[in-house]
């Protein structure tokens, strides 16, 4: 050591020495030391300390800015100080004295040194997020640096993304983009399209956490312009709830027509326009019905049947339509077609692979599996849809039956699984009662119904699918009598959907002058269909019309055991007694005074309790028949 | 109104000369000063009036006051005293010219000071402290540094001031504190003769610390006003043809009180003062004819610690282990150096060799090594 680092040192112990007992004494070392080497750090550092604990602020600027300019790259004592500084910078809202004295010590540094202090951490910091944090800290000090400074900050988010996007997503979206909003500088197209990505993945991701979904989309629409910004691409429009869907189309049309084959721009926007009419279509199906989340499934409707329809008409390939089944049909249908056509074209030539690629970058997993079943059905490609099927894993099972019996439906026919599928849906039936739909029929065309997991939806739809299985076979000769009675009994729903079947049914048990009793006694209640029964029975007394019991079938329990064991029982009009009379104005009154009951219940009943019946009038299968296992 | 000299005079000697007239007859007679001051051949004149009228002084002998050589014994009383007092302070309250005032109060006081007249001023000035009284604080200052801060004359002052102030009060008084603030040039000359009074081998055998609450004072003026060192530069107003006298800062005289009270005080206030002289003297900026700490006032620092060393020596104590002595040269080095730094020092070599001449000590000889190329 030569001589004169000696001596510094010397004074330097000295004023250590003292710095506590007598700091008046330690200054004065410390004065006198610098006008003899003035260039020494340990007399500059020394000084600064006696400030500091003296909390003379200006003067320990002075100190820390002769120091932080003259000796940027050495010290690890002024690295502490820095680092102390920049914690408490960044922690403005701690109180303790440390922090304070800080925060104001660095108030009375030149701006120039504010800066450089900085630079100087930024360059040297080895920690990726610390260096981020100071830049942050940098541009809320000194917004014009902002500017230059930027596109390294966002190189190191997007580097940091690579280990922990979670975190690097959270500090791009909620610190850095709102700094530079109102100037976004010019970046690569690589860097910001991956930064918009980005942004985008932590957006979704809150949003299917359902954690703070508010601004969401004002959010991301507001990110998709400012990368947009940096990257000079043509601005697209501003987020607003109000704006229908239809005039985001249209600009996107309109920026797709001047761009070039495949352009990244383009790409973007159709894929944030495609992402949220997903989410409109996602979100919506679920709604609040009777103090309960309902969820909507978009199914198969029923077709229009008449005698006289041309069967042979080739059926229309346009798209299907949507009938208005519920209050949020038109904009779920909307939604749906939004996100079709948005898919369609992010699926052509020019931009499938990219697009392919960014939604591999994206958690909507879940929400495309839905999306493309749903399309699948829409378009009617059946085996696609069966595929799909099995990629749907988060759906419960009443969904999966409701689709398979959609899915029937869609093909003209039913199959054995699909009738299990009736007989699951109506083991599994929620608790919302809800309400019958209107529209369920459509004549001429295909369309496609959002129908919501209610008792009476899907017992509708249910009814709906067997009777449309049945109605022709009404035409047909020979058609059983049981059946003519379990499909009046399923007319109950609405009697006012197919007036001509109901009168076809009545002309033909006239014809046969037969009823089934037991039918009559448990599941007829409908006064219209009482009456016309009392009216055939009075007007038939010369005639014999009779009232049957058939044998019971096995497996299934009866409601009425009147008829007594499995002996046939008959009620005749020709030469009735009083006693049938009785008998028969009897179970009339039983029937009119059950006329309140709940009809969705009724016909549940029925159909599990029938089923065996109901499956052999489907299928045609004769007697005996197996039990049926669901 | 212009009137004859003599006139004037025997206007004066008919209706003032009365006794149950006094103190009218002074406040008269300090207004007709005014006016004869600014001649310069009234002088005479003036200094008759003001021994007649202000302070009634006789002679013991004639009447004709001029040719007398015996000292005028003033025949006032306790209260006509007391009436002076407050007839000066209402007059040194008027709005006015600086000059004037000045000039009034060096003739009343600049010269034949008498005890008695001394004894009065004492008491002036202890009352214009008291009263915060600015504009006559002003002359006194003035005054102060014509006469010389170290003449018995200002000596008499401080101590007065000292005893009115320090020795017989329990707590410092606020005005003594805010004095700065009143008599900016005041309280810088009364630090120089205050600190010729205390840690002066000079002055007495041994070494006399200051009382406690003066030294806590002082140290508070220093501390707050670090500027105060150099209130005495500013130029006096004074009458037309006078010659200003050299200022002394009193830094010198404090420096010799902190290097020299490790021998005799613990205080820590004596810290305080000393890292307020080192950043007085950063802050000085001499400008070539008086220096700051004058080789006189360095010399009798060094003479101090010479006779401290022999007494050791005598004790068979080396002076490396002496405390007090490592202490004393620890605050000498550090002033010297600083002083020489910022030229504060004329004869820098003879100071260095003097230096050289004491026991060593660590920061000394690097003080010396520096400045000796």
């Amino acid at each position: 050591m030569s001589s004169h680092e000696e001596n510094e040192l010397y004074m330097v112990k000295e004023a250590q020495r003292l710095r506590k007992s007598d700091p008046c004494a330690a200054m004065a070392w410390i004065i006198t030391a610098k006008t003899l080497y003035p260039n020494a750090f340990n007399l500059q550092y020394e000084a600064y300390l006696l400030e500091r604990d003296g909390k003379n602020y200006e003067e320990a600027a002075k100190c820390f800015s002769v120091m932080a300019s003259n000796f940027p790259n050495q010290h690890t004592e002024l690295w502490q100080e820095i680092n102390s500084l920049t914690n408490a910078l960044r922690n403005e809202n701690e109180t303790t004295p440390e922090h304070e004295f800080y925060v104001k010590m660095y108030k009375h540094l030149t701006p120039e040194v504010q800066h450089n202090i900085f630079m100087h951490t930024i360059n040297h910091s080895a920690d990726n997020l610390e260096r981020v944090y100071i830049y942050i800290l940098m541009f809320n000090k000194f917004p014009k640096s902002a500017i230059t400074q930027a596109p390294r900050l966002l190189e190191m988010l997007a580097e940091g993304m690579k280990t922990k996007p979670d975190l690097y997503q959270r500090i791009l979206v909620k610190e850095v983009l709102p700094m530079i909003q109102n100037k976004p500088p010019e970046l690569s197209p690589n860097l910001a399209c991956r930064l918009y990505t980005s942004s985008l993945e932590f957006y979704l991701r809150q949003i299917m956490d359902e954690s703070d979904t508010a601004d969401a989309w004002k959010n991301i629409f507001k990110v998709l312009m400012i990368c947009g910004q940096m990257m000079g691409w043509e601005p697209f429009l501003p987020f607003s709830k109000h704006v229908n869907q239809n005039v985001y189309w249209e600009k996107l049309v309109d920026i797709l027509s001047g761009s070039p084959a495949g352009s990244s721009q383009v790409l973007f926007y159709a894929t944030t326009l495609f992402i949220y009419s997903l989410h409109g279509y996602i979100r919506n199906c679920k709604l609040r019905i009777e103090d309960a989340d309902v969820s909507h499934v978009l199914v198969e409707g029923f077709m229009e049947w008449s005698p006289e329809g041309d069967v042979s008409e080739v059926p229309s390939m346009e798209p299907p339509k949507f009938s208005l089944t519920t209050a949020i049909s038109p904009e779920l249908s909307k939604a749906f077609l939004h996100a079709a056509q948005c898919w369609q074209l992010l699926n052509t030539d020019q931009f499938q692979r990219d697009f392919s690629q960014l939604m591999l970058a994206l958690p909507l997993a879940p929400w495309i599996s839905r999306f493309l079943f749903d399309l699948a059905i829409y378009f009617g490609h059946r085996d696609e849809a069966n595929k799909l099927m099995a990629d749907m894993t988060t759906q419960s099972s009443l969904v999966q039956s409701l689709q398979i019996l959609s899915l029937n439906l869609m093909q003209g026919s039913m199959t054995l699984q699909g009738f299990q599928c009736i007989l699951k849906i109506l083991s599994e039936l929620p608790a919302t009662q809800g309400q019958l739909l209107e529209n369920m029929s459509l004549k001429g065309h295909r369309h496609m119904v959002f129908l919501p997991l209610t008792r009476s939806a899907l017992v509708q739809y249910c009814v709906g699918a067997i009777i449309s299985r049945l109605s022709c076979k009404v035409y047909e000769p020979n058609c059983p009598d049981r059946l003519l009675g379990d499909l009046l009994v399923l007319q109950q729903l609405n009697l006012l959907n197919d007036v001509l079947l109901t009168q076809q049914i009545f002309n033909l048990i006239k014809q046969r002058k037969s009823f089934n009793l037991r039918t009559l006694s448990t599941y007829i209640i409908n006064i219209d269909l009482i009456e016309e029964l009392s009216h055939i029975w009075n007007s038939q007394q010369e005639d014999n019309f009779e009232l049957t019991s058939s044998p019971i079938s096995s497996g299934t329990p009866t409601a009425t055991t009147a008829a007594g064991g499995s002996q046939s029982r008959r009620i005749g009009t020709r030469g009735a007694d009083k006693g049938a009379r009785d008998e028969f104005r009897a179970i009339t009154r039983q029937q009119i005074a059950r006329c309140n009951e709940n009809v969705i219940t009724l016909l549940a009943n029925f159909i599990s309790q029938e089923h065996l019946m109901l499956a052999q009038h489907i299928f045609g299968i004769s007697q005996p028949v197996e039990t049926i296992v669901i | 109104m212009s009137m004859s000299v003599d006139s004037n005079k025997s206007l004066l000697r008919k209706s003032d000369m009365k006794l149950d007239n006094y103190p009218t007859c002074a406040v008269e007679a300090l207004t007709r000063l005014e006016t004869l001051i600014a001649s310069r051949n009234k002088q005479n004149m003036v200094m008759q009036i003001i021994s007649e009228f202000i302070f009634l002084e006789r002679t013991s002998k004639d009447g004709d006051v001029r040719k007398s050589q015996a000292l005028p014994i003033s025949q006032m009383n306790l209260f006509q005293e007391f009436q002076l007092i407050i007839v000066l302070i209402e007059y040194f309250s008027r709005p006015g010219r600086d000059a004037t005032r000045n000039a009034i109060f060096l003739s009343l006081f600049g010269s034949h000071l008498t005890p008695q007249r001394s004894k009065l001023l004492c008491r002036l000035i202890s009352t214009a402290v008291s009263g915060s009284v600015a504009p006559l604080l002003s002359s006194a200052g003035t005054w102060m540094q014509q006469v010389g801060c170290k003449t018995p004359f200002s000596l008499e002052v401080a101590q007065n001031i000292v005893s009115d102030f320090i020795s017989y009060s329990r707590k410092t008084p606020e005005q003594l504190k805010q004095l700065p603030m009143v008599g900016t040039h005041f309280a810088a000359n009364f630090m120089v003769a205050v600190a010729d009074l205390y840690l002066n081998e000079q002055r007495s055998q041994t070494l006399n610390p200051p009382p406690d609450a003066l030294l806590d004072t002082i140290t508070e003026w220093m501390t707050e006003n670090v500027a105060l060192c150099l209130a005495s530069q500013q130029p006096l107003v004074l009458p037309a043809g006078a010659i200003a006298m050299p200022f002394t800062t009193p830094l010198a005289g404090l420096l010799r009180w902190v290097v020299l009270a490790p021998l005799v005080s613990n205080r820590s206030a004596y810290s305080n003062l000393h890292l307020s002289l080192l950043r007085a003297l950063q802050q000085l900026v001499t400008s070539g004819e008086s220096t700051a700490l004058p080789n006189q006032d360095l010399r009798q620092i060094v003479k101090s610690l010479q006779s401290y060393c022999a007494r050791l020596a005598e004790s068979n104590t080396d002076p490396k282990a002496d405390a007090a002595y490592q202490k004393c040269m620890e605050r000498f080095a550090q002033a010297v150096q600083i002083a020489l730094i910022t030229n504060c020092i004329t004869n820098q070599i003879q100071l260095l060799c003097l230096l050289e001449s004491l026991p060593p000590h660590k920061l000394m000889k690097i003080v010396i090594e520096a400045h000796k190329k």
